[in-house]
């Protein structure tokens, strides 16, 4: 990075517009409501169709849905299209689960995390109308024909957890926007007609024919509920009263009559048209998180064209991505309660990622104008949504840089991506290096090819500390006495810290081998019963090898697992390695002892393992090297299974909120954390672990082959902002990313504003904090994950 | 009525029995205590409720919680709602909480993540109770692995 940290920061030119401020305060205080339309109209038509083939009948149910549900263009919109008749409004999901939504619909207004109101008239729709349907005819009841029925047992003990108990779907993949852009939806309509006018009578009765029928019907549709947008503008603009407005409105309608439906010829349509494909996708499917990725190299051609001809100012541009970025705060999914605690927060997971910056395909720096302009564009909204990225390669702009530094500074939630150590990932996890440099980010921080990818990056989460605990228990479960893991021997008889790491190594290639058997069940059901031939038209390869998405049609196909806790696991095998097996300070018998009563009669050797055990993120050459040994242990291990789609189990470290409940299942740990307590997050270290300052932290995470974690690394650093420059700030990231450093999110908060926020939380309705990976509304987070966010190390740079 | 429950009566025997003895363990109560919050539990098969405040200053001096049998005017931070028969076999350490929430069996609502705090109790507590049974004579409701 060409930086100089001598110079000052340049100034920020802040400011949103009039319009920004306003709909950004109605999007940030709209209460939360479940919406039954989407449930309805796609009970609707699956009802009528159900006999149909499946790529059939979800075609025809998403027609259906877009022909039906509520068009509303709201007062100050210059950017349209909504899931549902609410503002802030979550539809539901019924083909995939809808054993929860029975169960918990009555107490949806009366929970205190993620409290969502619901009109009794469509509680009771969903009750006697649409939920009746899909019992017996759900992915969820699928999976469970199919799952093997130890691994079914094995989901239940929290040592991993699969993706459809936490979301509704897979989700989680960029669209090749560009190509729409492109081309329209006319477009790939005329390609796919091309491929059936190539196919046999057989072919086209085949798997491949229905799905192009389906994806047309799919397209058509999209087409359809775009121009119904435009009917609606332009009645509005009819009865428009105020000449600026209804100017507006025709705008509004005049972009929905051309887009998605033919190429976009400027940046309005082409914003407008983003926004349609994406939020399309998100009503065809429950999977969370899919994301816009590189908006700024999809948009930047069309912002060109119109400030050379003279058609729109940089504010105008800045106003319309912002007014983008608002529009995915209305994206949010009603989780189901039992697993609220896995990912707290507003927004239900739906973890919609962006990035501005980074190198082009050709392997040259990409950022471009529209990059800081995106940069300002979602400083001047700093919201949950999008999650904000800055991707930066060796070349980055070093104003652009700085912009991003300052704005990190004061507060804005984004993440940097370091180019030079994903690529290099990307390209040893199989993909081209031209693939690798056009990487868009998906979900929390999960980098892959942008618009080439179904990699069901938040597939599963395994509780690594868990594998610790059994391997120190012969796989009795601390927490509940009974057995949960394998049998791995009688730590009693083990006479090596290499019979330990054996042990856990069994632990955590047992849970693998289950993830790989279930996941496998889930894909499958998810296969059969919901393919999304929409979404397979956005992203490229299923076209081509006329296959859905769900069944292998992407270019590129992974499975993302993530170890969680991390940092407990590197401390907790170091303290074994240098307290039992060094310093002889315990027998690992009464080390097995203590865990299993929770340090009961053991405060002192809790402390000394607490206090005297080096930790990992405090630049320990003994501590950093059973980090990396942790984590390319847990690499090959996972890089060993294969999905049914074709692809590759990926590893990956960053935990959502999983340290926190996966923290709450897993007993006491020899790193000296008590049973119950949070576990470190991403490739943080422990809370209160790193004592020795932000250098040495970056030190001991820069140590560690994050390069191998193919499906990315989160790590998390918070500063107190009244001790931070931005100078210094720049110069500690610089270092970082040179020294290997692969993605670092940040929270510029005190703990006495955090203190305050808890006793007030009114007044600071949209404080905004990363978690690990996303953001959310610190005051709308449960105690315990208010806590962990304060437990963080504060530095001070 | 359930397999293991007369009425409320006996229910409200055992339970008040089991919940006196936690919450006056030197281990377990102020493990509890430190959870600070109420908790409801509404059985059906006997209908009927019981509440454990670990908020308020006992009741007790000797005890690190208090506990109401039956309606109560305490207000519940989260509330937690199954069969007795399956209260039964949890307190046994014999019904995997995760699947019970996943699968239906057991309902919560309110402040649902607080309620992890009283995890790292579990595991003694599910030890106390086939005690607390066999203390009022009821050997014959203590239940062993494989026999739920």
């Amino acid at each position: 990075m060409s930086v100089s940290t001598q110079e000052p920061v340049t100034e920020l030119q802040t400011g949103p517009s009039e319009r920004v401020s306003r709909l950004r305060e109605r999007i940030v205080h709209a209460p939360r409501e479940a919406c039954v339309e989407r449930a309805r109209y796609l009970t609707e038509s699956m009802s009528a169709h159900w006999e149909e083939h499946p790529l059939t009948r979800i075609s025809k149910a998403l027609g259906h849905v877009l022909d039906k549900v509520s068009v509303i263009i709201r007062e100050d919109e210059l950017i349209v299209g909504c899931r549902t008749s609410k503002l802030k409004g979550a539809p539901l999901f019924p083909e995939n689960k809808s054993r929860w939504i029975e169960g918990d619909a009555d107490s949806f207004e009366n929970r205190v995390i993620q409290k969502v109101g619901i009109s009794d008239a469509e509680a009771r729709e969903l009750k006697e109308e649409v939920l009746p349907f899909w019992r017996g005819r759900t992915v969820e009841e699928r999976f469970e024909e199919l799952l093997p029925a130890d691994v079914a047992e094995d989901m239940d003990k929290y040592v991993f957890t699969m993706i459809l108990e936490i979301t509704y779907g897979i989700g989680h993949f960029t669209m090749s926007h560009r190509r729409i852009l492109e081309r329209g939806l006319s477009g790939v309509i005329a390609d796919l007609r091309l491929k059936q006018g190539a196919m046999s009578a057989d072919e086209r009765a085949g798997e491949s024919g229905l799905l192009y029928d389906a994806m047309i019907r799919s397209l058509t549709a999209a087409i359809r509920f775009a121009h119904r947008h435009a009917e609606m503008a332009e009645a509005m603009a009819a009865r428009e009263s105020d000449p600026g407005r209804a100017a507006e409105l025709e705008e509004i309608a005049r972009a929905c009559r051309r887009v998605p439906e033919h190429p976009a010829s400027s940046f309005h349509e082409a914003v407008q048209c983003v926004y349609f494909i994406h939020l399309i996708a998100q009503i065809e499917s429950g999977g969370n998180s899919i994301s816009l990725g590189r908006i700024d190299q999809t948009l930047s051609s069309y912002y060109e064209a119109d400030l050379r001809a003279g058609r729109i100012t940089p504010d105008q541009a800045r106003e319309l991505l912002s007014l983008l970025f608002l529009k995915t705060n209305e994206i949010w999914n009603i989780l189901e309660e039992a697993f609220i605690p896995g990912g707290e927060g507003t927004e239900g997971k739906t973890t919609q990622n962006v990035t501005v910056g980074g190198m082009g395909p050709d392997g040259a720096d990409a950022t471009c104008a529209l990059s800081s302009v995106g940069l300002d564009a979602f400083a001047d909204v700093r919201t949950v949504q999008p999650n904000f990225g800055v991707r930066l390669s060796p070349d980055a702009p070093e104003d652009f840089f700085l912009r991003a530094i300052r704005y990190a500074r004061d507060g804005v939630p984004l993440h940097l991506f370091n180019d030079e150590v994903i690529v290099e990932s990307l390209v040893d996890a199989g993909h081209t290096l031209e693939d690798a440099r056009d990487y868009g980010v998906v979900g929390c921080l999960e980098p892959n090819a942008q618009g080439k990818t179904f990699g069901s990056t938040f597939a599963v989460q395994i509780n690594g500390v868990k594998c610790v605990e059994f391997a120190l228990s012969n796989g009795v479960d601390n927490v509940f006495g009974y057995r949960s893991g394998i049998e791995s021997g009688d730590p009693a008889e083990f006479t090596s810290f290499e019979e330990v790491w054996g042990a856990y190594s069994a632990q955590l290639s047992h849970a693998l081998g289950q993830v790989e058997r279930g996941m496998g069940a889930l894909d499958q059901a998810i296969a059969e019963m919901l393919p999304s031939p929409f979404a397979s038209a956005m992203v490229e390869g299923p076209m081509e090898k006329g296959l859905d998405l769900t069944r292998g049609g992407a270019i590129y196909n992974s499975t993302g697992v993530q170890l969680i806790g991390f940092a407990n696991v590197v401390d907790s095998l170091t303290a074994i390695e240098k307290a039992v097996f060094e310093e002889k300070f315990l027998s690992l018998e009464d080390l097995a002892e203590c865990l299993e009563s929770d340090w009961e009669d053991a405060e002192g050797v809790r402390s000394h393992l607490l206090r005297e055990i080096p930790k990992y993120g405090n630049d320990d050459p003994e501590a950093d090297a059973m980090a990396a040994r942790v984590l390319t242990h847990f690499c090959d291990e996972v890089l060993r299974h294969k999905n049914i789609r074709g692809g590759s189990f990926w590893p990956g470290v960053f935990s959502v909120g999983f340290h926190v409940a996966m923290g709450a299942f897993a007993g006491a740990s020899p790193d000296g954390r008590r049973a119950g307590e949070v576990l470190g997050n991403g490739i943080t270290p422990g809370s209160g672990c790193a004592t020795s300052g932000a250098t040495a932290l970056l030190n001991s995470v820069t140590r560690l082959p994050v390069g191998r974690a193919y499906n990315g690394t989160n790590l998390n650093l918070r500063f107190n902002p009244r001790w931070l420059r931005a100078e210094a700030l720049a110069s500690l990231m610089k270092t970082y990313f040179e020294l290997g450093g692969s993605q670092v999110q940040f929270n510029m908060i005190d703990t006495e504003t955090l203190r305050d926020a808890q006793r007030n939380p009114e007044a600071y309705r949209d404080l905004v904090i990363r978690v690990s990976g996303y953001s959310a509304l610190f005051t709308e987070l449960s105690e315990l994950a208010q806590e962990e966010i304060i437990s963080r190390m504060e530095y001070q740079a | 009525m359930g397999e293991y429950y007369r009425d409320v009566d006996h229910m409200f025997e055992i339970y008040g029995h089991f919940l006196e003895r936690i919450l006056t363990h030197e281990r377990i109560g102020p493990k509890m205590s430190s959870a600070n919050m109420i908790v409801k539990f509404i059985y059906t098969d006997p209908d009927c409720e019981i509440t454990i405040d670990l908020k308020n200053p006992p009741e007790r001096a000797d005890a690190h919680g208090s506990f109401y049998l039956g309606p109560c005017d305490v207000e519940a931070d989260v509330w937690s709602k199954q069969s007795a028969d399956h209260s039964h076999r949890f307190w046994h350490g014999l019904e995997n909480p995760i699947a019970s929430v996943a699968k239906g069996k057991v309902k919560q609502g309110g402040n649902v993540v607080a309620m992890l705090k009283l995890l790292p109790v579990a595991r003694r507590a599910f030890e106390m109770f086939p005690v607390a049974l066999r203390e009022l004579g009821y050997d014959h409701l203590v239940l062993t692995r494989g026999e739920k």
